[in-house]
């Protein structure tokens, strides 16, 4: 006899495994069973939380085909998650639909126009719902930072404007993102009145991303050249955000101000070659773009006062067999090490701007 | 010309209640912290003086009376301390530094008392000098006069339960408040007419014996545990409890964490590092600065070494114990395997101290790190489908795999192999020779064959490949990377039309090779061998793309819609070419 689809069951066994790959996985097993047993209602809902765990704890882009998936059901079986809740399912419809579009910022290959035009689909179905028109001005602000920094200042003054509603983020992403906007345009004032309820302990973090707003602070310090006061920031970001490759971002940016305090280029020469791993298979370019970034400017830091290195596989440093410039002796040239990560900086930066018809990240690595 | 700003006192208030704190119940603790500071105070002017204590009496329902004989206030003190909203007698700098033995410091912790009551009523007197009574209004308003008769020396601070607060205004309930907020309290709480205090806990536990630090757990959470890792460093002393059953890591709550005698919170994650999920925690800090809410810790220096300090006397505990009593330790580690592993991840000593412990799953049923490094070589697979796929593979040729799709599993496995040397390899889609022979001699050749089937497969970016392995009777293996299963995956969505469709193409495009799956077709397989042999190049192609589908569905992997039709077609093919 068949066994019975049991969608609760498979839910709740996803549940209990690991964020990221391992849940990932048997979640796509739990999909490929619900779609076989035609159950709509957990072909939505497995896909709806595939696609969260790849934008929180894997590689954001995998979110992509889920939501596209989930939008396609949506379209022809909405009464089976409007059965379930009237309230959630154009909450969850509007919710995967940004989710698919959020990791296009992080995707050069992607032309600005395709996001263009899935925005204006978004503001549809948000004018649809009457809901989510703060988190599509935030989705608008978070884009135009990298294209225009005084539009995206704009974007982000009607986000904030806007009411909060069920599809906005957490308070404290919401306001790393006002520091983020403020920092980058030149308003450090303005920037650390959004951080006060933080610092003070007022607002609480959700569970999936780390304190954003430091890394906003740490790279405003990087690119003023604060060392000092980017390595308190490191120190206290590296304790939240190393927990898997999604974390990339942070750890680039960790690595970056490491290497410019004397005292801790041997931490960073660490971290470097522990999470080289993580980078194997991402398809978010600005997560490589940080890492690699971080890299560059740690072997550039290190050739000056060590012409190679052997990582130690005892302490985590394993150079993965793909890295292009790995070898059997793990003896490495730290200039040949920084030259590689600048041209993929490089590489990847010259991607960005040429899309997104901007100079920013050119600009953001000769700062480095 | 300037003008100074006016405060709406009501406006305040809201804020406190709605925004700074959590509880209305806070006025409870903001008392006692005011009490014991007024105690410490004394206590500096007179350091021989010893009796310090705080009694609280009741009238239920209605009245709450708050007293302390610590240092009561003058006059002037309480134009400049009570009236004055942010202003606190315990900011006075000493040596650049806020006096650590004073709790408070944001002086508004009094006007929280004006969510459970209409009017604060205090009554004061300062060593040898007159007593004032105070009282202060929710509008903004206070009178100040003296007090006839003069009270003793300190403080006394009246509620009126307003409508909606009488609750908090019962003995029980306050016994429950005190206890919650002020159990680690170095000055006696009493509740009037009852001679035994409120509070009492050991200043330091590191001298307590199991048994009695085990009871004291019980009577604190109500609930037993199954050990108790007494915590004794610069910054904290306490106890870490560990729990008798299995938690998730995402539970963060139920603690009991105090600054300086008072609870600050009841959550875990600012303090103590991700694995100590397995723990309940009693623990007083010392040096640590709260945030405005009192209800976490600031982020600094202080704060960084002691959440050291704490992980280092758990593992430090633990060390211990698989010297002196590895029964014990493996017993915690049977309850909280995905704890332990996490902290085995977290630091190299304490992997080297647990992964002898440590369950893995493996082709050979649950071995542990001590049979691992004895068991010669082995790959792992990140993914539990995967592993499942594979192990009936492993399982007949005699190998081993060891299925790391559960927390920490994955680098536990690299660490082990790293750290001890030995010969473990994650099997990744290039390294299946590990598991599949090359192909031996065929009559004919295979050229035919192979033309067929790559013709058959074509469509489908898959490439065969003619490998020997066991088991005989399974007759294909697909094999897909991960990137192979995301760009299909990308490739159905974008084929299924919609919004993103465009979108997913240009994905697709920009991927700068399109990577091939394999179907391993097995020269050991009876069917495979009788293929080989087979002279009709249009069955053959049919023949490797039904064998193509059901690999697929053996693995588990999502069938596109080109691949939902190809059996059908196939099927009424081989009916076409029996003539039936």
């Amino acid at each position: 006899m068949a066994k019975r689809f049991n969608g609760d069951a498979l839910y709740n066994a996803a549940q209990r495994l690991p964020n990221g790959g391992p849940r990932m996985s048997a979640l796509m097993e739990a999909i490929r069973q619900a779609d076989a047993a035609e159950d709509h209602y957990w072909r939505m809902l497995l896909r709806y939380d595939y696609a969260c765990q790849a934008i929180f704890h894997d590689d954001p882009p995998k979110a992509m085909p889920a939501a596209a998936e989930f939008n396609r059901i949506f379209d022809e079986h909405s009464d089976a998650l409007y059965a379930a809740s009237q309230d959630g399912a154009p909450e969850m419809h509007l919710m995967i639909t940004q989710i698919g579009i959020d990791p296009i910022v992080n995707l050069p290959q992607i032309p600005m126009e395709q996001w263009e035009d899935l925005m204006k689909e978004f503001r549809a179905l948000v004018q649809k719902y009457h809901e989510g028109l703060r988190t599509y001005w935030s989705q608008m602000c978070q884009f135009w930072q990298y294209v225009d920094r005084d539009q995206a200042y704009t974007y982000f003054q009607k986000f904030w404007k806007t009411g909060r509603d069920g599809l906005s983020d957490c308070r404290a992403c919401e306001r790393s993102l006002a520091v983020r906007i403020c920092l980058l345009a030149g308003k450090r004032n303005e920037a650390d009145e959004y951080a006060k309820p933080m610092e003070q302990g007022r607002i609480w973090f959700c569970n999936d991303t780390p304190q954003r707003y430091w890394l906003a602070y740490l790279e405003d310090a990087l690119d003023h050249r604060e060392h000092e006061r980017a390595r308190v920031f490191a120190n206290k970001l590296f304790r939240k955000a190393d927990r898997d490759w999604n974390d990339l971002s942070y750890l680039g940016a960790i690595i970056h101000a490491w290497s410019k305090s004397g005292d801790d280029l041997g931490r960073a020469l660490h971290l470097a070659l522990k999470r080289l791993g993580w980078t194997a298979g991402m398809w978010d370019q600005k997560k490589l773009y940080d890492y690699y970034k971080g890299c560059y400017v740690c072997f550039r830091e290190l050739a000056g006062k060590e012409p190679a290195i052997q990582p130690d596989p005892q302490t985590g440093e394993v150079i993965p067999k793909l890295f292009p410039l790995y070898n059997k002796e793990g003896v490495y040239d730290t200039r040949e090490l920084a030259e590689w990560f600048y041209g993929q900086s490089q590489q990847i930066a010259a991607a960005f701007d040429k899309r997104n018809g901007s100079d920013y990240f050119s600009r953001d690595l000769a700062l480095a | 010309m300037s003008y100074r700003f006016q405060v709406n006192l009501g406006g305040i208030l809201d804020v406190l209640s709605n925004h700074l704190y959590k509880s209305p119940d806070v006025f409870l603790r903001e008392l006692l912290q005011n009490g014991v500071d007024a105690v410490t105070l004394r206590q500096k002017q007179r350091p021989s003086w010893r009796g310090g204590e705080i009694t609280i009496s009741v009238v239920p329902g209605r009245r709450l009376s708050f007293r302390d004989n610590g240092a009561g206030l003058s006059e002037e003190d309480i134009h400049r301390f009570l009236a004055v909203i942010g202003q606190s007698s315990k900011t006075e700098l000493v040596d650049g530094r806020i006096p650590e033995d004073f709790i408070g410091r944001f002086g508004i912790g009094l006007l929280s008392c004006f969510m459970v009551s209409d009017a604060i009523e205090v009554h004061t007197r300062p060593q040898g000098g007159a007593a004032h009574v105070w009282i202060g209004r929710a509008d903004g308003t206070y009178t100040l006069s003296p007090l006839d008769p003069p009270c003793p020396p300190g403080t006394t601070v009246i509620l009126d339960a307003k409508p909606g607060s009488e609750h908090y205004f019962q003995p029980e309930e306050i016994a429950r408040l005190v206890r919650y907020y002020g159990l680690a309290l170095p000055v006696p709480v009493y509740l009037e007419g009852n001679p035994e205090p409120l509070n009492h806990v050991p200043e330091d536990f590191s001298s307590i014996t199991r048994g009695q630090l085990l009871a004291f757990g019980s009577w604190i959470f109500d609930e037993d545990f199954l050990d108790a890792i007494p915590i004794q460093t610069p910054h904290i002393s306490g106890v870490a409890y560990v729990l008798a059953y299995r938690t998730g890591e995402s539970v963060k709550t139920g603690h009991r964490i105090y600054l300086k005698q008072m609870l600050l919170t009841e959550r875990g994650d600012t303090l103590l590092p991700p694995w100590s999920f397995f723990l309940r925690c009693f623990l007083n800090t010392r040096n640590l600065r709260p945030t405005a809410s009192r209800e976490d810790f600031y982020e600094d220096p202080e704060l960084d070494a002691a959440r050291l300090e704490f992980a280092e006397a758990v593992g430090s505990y633990l060390a211990e114990l698989s010297r002196d009593n590895p029964d014990r330790l493996g017993e915690i580690v049977d309850i909280h395997v995905q704890a332990i592993k996490a902290m085995a991840v977290w630091d190299q000593e304490l992997f080297r101290l647990f992964i002898d412990y440590l369950p893995f799953e493996t082709s050979e049923g649950t071995m542990s790190g001590r049979a691992l490094k004895k068991a010669g070589a082995g790959a792992w697979v990140d993914s539990v489908p995967r592993f499942r796929q594979l192990r009936p593979i492993f399982m007949a040729q005699g190998k081993l795999l060891i299925c790391t799709g559960y927390a920490s599993d994955s680098q536990l496995i690299a660490q082990l192999a790293d750290t001890f040397g030995l010969p473990l390899e994650p099997l990744g889609e290039d390294q299946m020779d590990l598991i599949l022979d090359l192909p031996g001699p065929v009559p004919g050749g295979t050229a035919r064959f192979l033309e067929a089937a790559e013709s058959a497969l074509r469509d489908f970016d898959c490439r065969p490949e003619l490998r020997r392995f066991l088991p005989a009777g399974l007759p294909t293996l697909y094999a897909m990377s991960e990137e192979v299963r995301f760009l299909r995956q990308v490739e159905s969505a974008r084929d299924g039309g919609g919004m993103f469709s465009d979108v997913l193409g240009s994905l697709l495009e920009a991927a700068e090779e399109r990577p091939l799956s394999t179907l391993y077709l097995n020269q050991n397989s009876p069917l495979v061998q009788r293929l080989l042999r087979c002279r009709d190049a249009a069955l053959l192609e049919r023949m490797v793309q039904i064998l193509y589908v059901q690999a697929l569905l053996a693995g588990g992997h999502p069938l596109r819609g080109a691949e939902l039709n190809l059996l059908n077609q196939a099927l009424l093919d081989l009916l076409d070419s029996t003539g039936a």
